[in-house]
């Protein structure tokens, strides 16, 4: 029985199963169907030619909520909130979008039209002020129903201390609405600060019936090729949750996509015996980066969607920069060298897709270095345009900083780089992590391009480039455990603190997380881990205290406490604990599969060799052998300069490092000493 | 210009600026005050031995670069011979480069291998520095003895050894000493992040180049500020704006601006300003400077800052000016009269290049603060309030935003509610006060806050009551700033509208701050009618302003709200 992993990115629908019975894997590729990615992964269900009843489980990671935030196109929602705030999504938290500069756009998702304030007043100790008017929530539903509203965002102010008026809305509207399309605060993130709670419930309510439609229609899509197995849905956290349980979570799956890829970087990793790694995904705009101190992933509590859009709920720590193939290369007015964030994209692309380009990008300069072979681009058929993106790059780059074409090329490459490092050092040195002691693993399109680069620059000893780079979201999918994150908002001092309410409470969460575990198929151990948000009282901000046990007592927290600021922060501070809250996190774990069995070849290394051709290194063209990546033995070590060729990655082996190949077909690629 | 390659160039630039964007994160998130905590006030920063910016972190308030020059080279001149590694200096002194007595600096020299490279440097605003009001924003003290604890460039810490003692004597005077400890703190543990990488950075590309790359980008950022001053037309271009008033004397406070633009120098003239005043509104003449030069980077905000960008920049203040204070005049106000100089250089620049330049902002920060005693502990809390920007050629004004010269964001009313006695009414929009134009100005805020204590206390530095922010181009003025009480029951509004030290306030009592919006650009009579009807269908503008100010005419028919092409056709003939 095969476990089929799906990722649908803008170009690409990667597709990888596996049958750990037989150990078989199979690997596809597809076109992806931007208008309705159910489309494509129709298609490559139906490309990797299993027999339907073949296929025991699919799990899928999705970017479908994160586009429809990021283009607007979400659900028609309406927002009910405390008479007198209708406005909490309008006002932000008062931030320009650029230190510099006063101009630029703000479009809340919910406009101020469909956002209605009724009567109801909570304090912040949970009292009710203002008893919450009905007939006003009645009025505003009908209002809300004219104006189109489909689904509608409850979020009154303090409803994390009392959710009270906030349930008696919802039973209100869910007699105007599918209960579904009822969102309100005090369920999806009962904390405080209004801004990001009401700012995280629209983004559910905005993408929730959007989420709720795609994975229908993946239904029947899969129903047209006679498959009819509950999907299992990739969410930000890197955890699978099954979909019935993500139609009323779909914030939850904003960062899908990337997570797939940062959770088989830490199975890599645990497998080869790197405990630190690094996950660099880097396809043709950005560059992802997550990093995973003893094997797992940082995780982080609130992201910054789009200008004024933050969303606060648990998800893999994943920092994008705009760095990718299609990066564009400019020389500024005071002619230093940029590289991106703007990029050329699918379309028109590099200049030396000859599609209309004309902004130099890192894939062209890579090409004019020869690094990707102008006979065999990857994505198939198109013929590489060398000579155009000579005269491009001799023009823009190389003659107004007054360098040579080849130098020129070169410094396209180190710039991106360099900010591809900046970040890279931002999430290791910068939280007190030493790069020496870590693993890179590159994946992604251009990941294996640059991987060798990366390391040059960053004084990480050592780059895994896994062997299936450009599917390793897919393949993520595959390796996930379950999991689910839940929180409770807790704010009181660590001295005053009810410890058998604060145990109790931790008990009641993990509970439901156990009961939203059970019904996903393949979970063969439960493991739980608790955390707390911590702070000194007077602080805004808090640090986030690993628990060892869920009946902790106080000196117990007080010492997990210190010992976590002082990780952080070089001064303690004589001041007493506060607790925000308390996090139960609840995962399933699932057999993964067994890696060994993607390597098959035991030829010899001059049996790989398909070519040679002069590639350009530091200062100097060099002839460099070019070997296949699937012929390439188990064992086998050489040094750079090289170049492994696959279908979907280019992985280059610069001159000064080593490459071997080890049991499971990684090439780790490492410095020579 | 040295022969640095141009990567190792991006290299450097780029490793400062994360060195400083880690400071202000650790600033940020290890400070105990909201004013730090959740509206950065405060900045981090590195520069050179005469105080000139190398690059400052992006969090943090614009005003404070130009400020913390000045202050870097008073501390380097007076400590002259007498800086060593592990030495921390300390400063609130307004008159040597500052703002106001809240803003406490603290500076540290770097030194790689025994040789001096750079000052790491960080600002942050104390919620409380001692003085007749707690939190400080007084409208009406008349000399800096009243506004607190002023504290002269002295030696922190020597060699590594902190100066107990002097911490002590800083800590006795101010209240809540134990959060303001919390804040000082935050700002060591943002210098430690500093210096650390900044050692890991040095070591790695060597000082000499380090050092060759500092000058290469600082000619590199006055090339290209040069390259977009010498596209204004040369000429004299001269604005005058206006305060309220200073908090004691009611009559408006003149500043008059002769800017000069001769190729790719400009030099800003305020000979004709008025003469220092007895209130709290006076700037040094560092501020007044800075406040210059944040104009000019918000119109090119593509050059990386440092201090070649200022460098063709020029500014005489005349002397007995308030826009130069001297000892003892008192200068808590800063956060208004810097930013009515900043609009008096828009406005200059609004007749030199309209097409570039947006309509005034709200430019207030109406700072207040209220304070008292509940449950048997003193509170203090400082709120800056927000407003609208000034609409551009191309876009319509933002609506409540942070002050330009700053970047400070708002504690949420659910932190606010949960630490002070206070409940507010209502926070939104308010309506009709972004300026009219073909595009509009953005809104202003309107707040509604009930006291709930008894025995509190209300003191206010506001501005933009009486001279409201200018449109552009044919934009129209928005709406001024306007602050209403009721007290025991009765209506009441300050006698200098937007000024007020110690007003006495109960529980039940209640307060509206409605903050200005943005000018507008271009003429409105010019602005699209069916982008008019999404404005007052979106509750921005109303029927009556759509009307009298736009032109257009838009009526309700069934439910609907929509244009009257007939009406609005005679309207806007008529114009």
């Amino acid at each position: 029985m095969y476990h089929a992993g799906i990722d649908i990115g803008g170009t690409f629908t990667d597709l990888v199963a596996f049958d750990p019975d037989k150990g078989d894997l199979v690997v596809e590729k597809v076109a992806s169907t931007p208008a309705d990615p159910s489309i494509g992964l129709r298609d490559g269900v139906d490309a990797l030619e299993l027999d339907a009843a073949g296929i025991s489980r699919l799990v899928h990671g999705t970017t479908v909520a994160t586009n429809a935030v990021l283009e607007r196109k979400g659900s028609p929602c309406g927002l009910l909130a405390t008479a007198g705030f209708a406005d909490v999504l309008e006002l932000g938290r008062r931030d320009r979008p650029n230190l510099w500069g006063l101009g630029g756009t703000y479009e809340p998702l919910i406009p101020r039209e469909r956002a209605i304030g009724v009567e109801e007043r909570i304090g912040p100790d949970g009292t009710v002020i203002t008893p919450l008017d009905e007939a006003d929530v009645r009025d505003a539903a009908a209002e809300l129903k004219s104006a189109g509203a489909e689904t509608v965002v409850i979020s009154f102010l303090h409803a994390y201390a009392n959710p009270k008026h906030e349930r008696a809305a919802s039973r209100i509207l869910e007699e105007v609405w599918p209960n579904d399309n009822v969102v309100a605060s005090s369920e999806v993130l009962p904390e405080f600060r209004e801004f990001p709670r009401a700012s995280t419930t629209t983004v559910e309510g905005y993408t929730r019936p959007v989420i709720a439609s795609y994975l229908d229609r993946l239904e029947d899509r899969l129903a047209e090729v006679d498959i009819d197995r509950e999907m299992l849905i990739m969410q930000s956290n890197g955890g699978l949750a099954s979909a019935s349980v993500t139609r009323d979570r779909a914030a939850r799956t904003l960062l899908s996509g990337p997570a797939g890829g940062a959770t088989a970087a830490a199975h890599v990793a645990e497998l080869t015996g790197n405990t630190n790694v690094i996950s660099c995904d880097m396809g043709g705009t950005s560059f992802d980066v997550a990093i995973l101190p003893d094997g797992d992933p940082l995780m982080t509590q609130a992201m910054e969607l789009d200008f004024q859009v933050p969303v606060r709920l648990p998800m893999i720590e994943i920092s994008t920069i705009g760095a990718g193939g299609g990066s564009i290369a400019r020389v500024d007015e005071g002619g230093i060298l940029r590289t991106g964030p703007e990029s050329a994209g699918a379309d028109p692309g590099p200049v030396c897709y000859g599609k209309g380009g004309t902004d130099v990008t890192i894939t062209d300069a890579n090409l004019h270095l020869r690094r990707i072979d102008p006979a065999a681009p990857i994505g198939g058929d198109i013929d590489l345009d060398v000579e155009r993106t000579h005269d491009a790059i001799a023009t823009d780059i190389a003659s107004p900083l007054d360098l040579g074409v080849d130098e020129a090329a070169r410094a396209v490459i180190d710039v991106g780089v360099d900010k591809m490092v900046g970040q890279l050092r931002e999430l290791s040195v910068g939280r007190g992590h030493d790069p020496r002691e870590f693993t890179i693993v590159a994946f992604g399109g251009a990941g294996p391009l640059h991987a060798g680069e990366l390391l040059s620059a960053s004084h990480i000893p050592r780059a895994i480039v896994p062997y299936y780079p450009g599917i390793l979201s897919a393949l993520g999918c595959v390796i996930a455990d379950s999991r689910h994150d839940l929180v409770r908002s807790v704010n009181d001092e660590l001295e005053e603190l009810d410890l058998g309410a604060y145990h109790s409470w931790i008990d009641d969460l993990e509970a439901e997380g156990r009961e939203l575990l059970a019904g996903e198929s393949g979970v063969e151990e439960v493991g739980v881990q608790y955390h707390s948000d911590m702070k000194y009282a007077g602080q805004s901000h808090t640090v986030t205290v690993p628990l060892n046990s869920a009946k902790p007592d106080r000196p117990a927290i007080r010492e997990r406490f210190r010992e976590t600021y002082l990780e952080h922060y070089s001064e303690a501070v004589d001041a007493p604990i506060r607790i925000d809250n308390i996090q139960v996190t609840v995962i399933g774990h699932r057999e993964p599969p067994d890696m060994h069995r993607f390597v098959r070849q035991a030829g010899t290394l001059s049996d790989a060799r398909i070519a040679e051709r002069s590639v350009h290194f530091d200062d100097e063209w060099r002839d460099t052998p070019i070997y296949d990546r699937e012929s390439l033995p188990t064992g086998t070590r050489f040094e750079g300069p090289a170049i492994i060729a696959q279908d979907d990655a280019t992985t280059v082996v610069n001159p000064g490092l080593s490459c071997e190949i080890d049991e499971y077909g990684n090439a780790v690629l490492e410095a020579e000493a | 210009m040295t022969d640095i390659d141009p990567v190792t160039l991006s290299v450097v630039r780029g490793r400062f600026e994360q060195i400083v964007s880690e400071m202000d994160t650790a600033l940020v998130r290890s400070a105990f005050s909201p004013i730090i905590a959740e509206a950065n006030d405060m900045t981090n920063g590195l520069f050179r031995a005469d105080g000139r910016t190398i690059v400052q972190g992006d969090l943090g308030l614009p005003i404070f670069t130009g400020n913390m020059e000045y202050t870097v080279d008073a501390v380097a001149t007076a400590f002259e011979g007498d800086i060593c590694p592990g030495d921390v200096f300390i400063t609130n002194d307004p008159y040597i480069g500052g703002t106001h007595l809240m803003d406490i600096k603290l500076i540290k020299p770097y030194f790689h291998d025994g040789e001096f490279l750079t000052f790491i440097a960080t600002t942050g605003h104390w919620t409380d520095i001692g003085g007749s009001v707690p939190g400080g924003f007084s409208g009406e003290t008349t000399d800096i003895y009243q506004e607190g604890v002023r504290i002269p460039p002295l030696k922190l810490e020597a060699g590594g050894e902190r100066n107990d003692d002097l911490l002590e004597l800083i800590f006795t005077n101010v209240r809540r000493p134990g959060d303001i400890e919390g804040d000082f703190k935050a700002q060591l543990n943002a210098l430690s992040v500093g210096e650390e990488r900044l050692s890991e950075f040095v070591t790695e590309y060597g000082l000499e180049t380090v050092q060759a790359a500092v000058d290469d980008i600082e000619d590199r950022s006055e090339r290209q500020m040069r390259a977009h001053l010498a596209e204004i037309p040369d000429g004299a271009y001269d604005y005058v704006d206006f305060m309220d008033n200073d908090g004691i004397e009611d009559r408006p406070l003149r500043i008059e601006l002769e800017m000069t633009v001769d190729g790719s120098d400009v030099h800003m003239d305020f000979a004709g300003s008025a003469p220092p005043c007895t209130g709290p509104l006076n700037i040094p003449r560092s501020c007044t400077v800075s406040a210059c030069h944040i104009a000019f980077k918000h119109l090119y905000p593509d050059i990386p800052t440092n201090a070649g960008c200022f460098e063709p920049l020029t500014v005489t203040v005349p002397e007995e000016c308030f826009l130069d204070a001297r000892p003892p005049r008192p200068t808590i106000g800063y956060t208004e009269t810097s930013q009515r100089v900043l609009d008096t250089v828009f406005g200059a620049l609004g007749k030199a290049v309209p097409e570039q330049v947006p309509g005034q902002a709200f430019s207030t920060s109406g700072a207040f603060t209220l304070s008292g005693t509940a449950d048997g502990e003193d509170y203090v809390m400082a709120f800056p309030v927000a407003g609208g920007y000034g609409a551009s050629a191309s876009e319509d004004g933002l609506n409540h935003c942070t002050p330009p010269y700053a970047r400070a964001q708002a504690p949420t009313i659910e932190v606010l509610e949960t630490l002070y006695p206070l409940r507010f009414q209502h926070h939104s929009l308010r309506e009709d006060s972004g300026g009219p134009g073909r595009n509009r100005g953005g809104l202003g805020t309107s707040y509604g806050i009930e006291v709930t204590a008894d025995g509190a206390s209300f003191s206010l530095v506001g501005d933009r009551g009486d001279h409201t922010p200018a449109g552009v181009a044919g934009g129209g003025n928005a709406a001024g700033s306007r602050y209403q009480f009721v007290i025991d029951g009765e209506d009441y509004e300050l006698p200098l509208r937007t000024k007020v030290q110690g007003l006495a306030l109960s529980s039940g009592d209640e307060i509206t701050a409605k903050t200005p919006g943005g000018g507008g650009h271009g003429p409105p009579s010019q602005r699209d009618t069916e982008r008019v009807l999404a404005d007052v269908k979106r509750g921005y503008v109303s029927i009556h302003q759509a009307r009298e100010k736009y032109g257009v005419a838009v009526v309700s028919s069934d439910d609907e709200l929509e244009v009257d092409e007939g009406q609005t056709r005679e309207l806007r003939d008529q114009n």
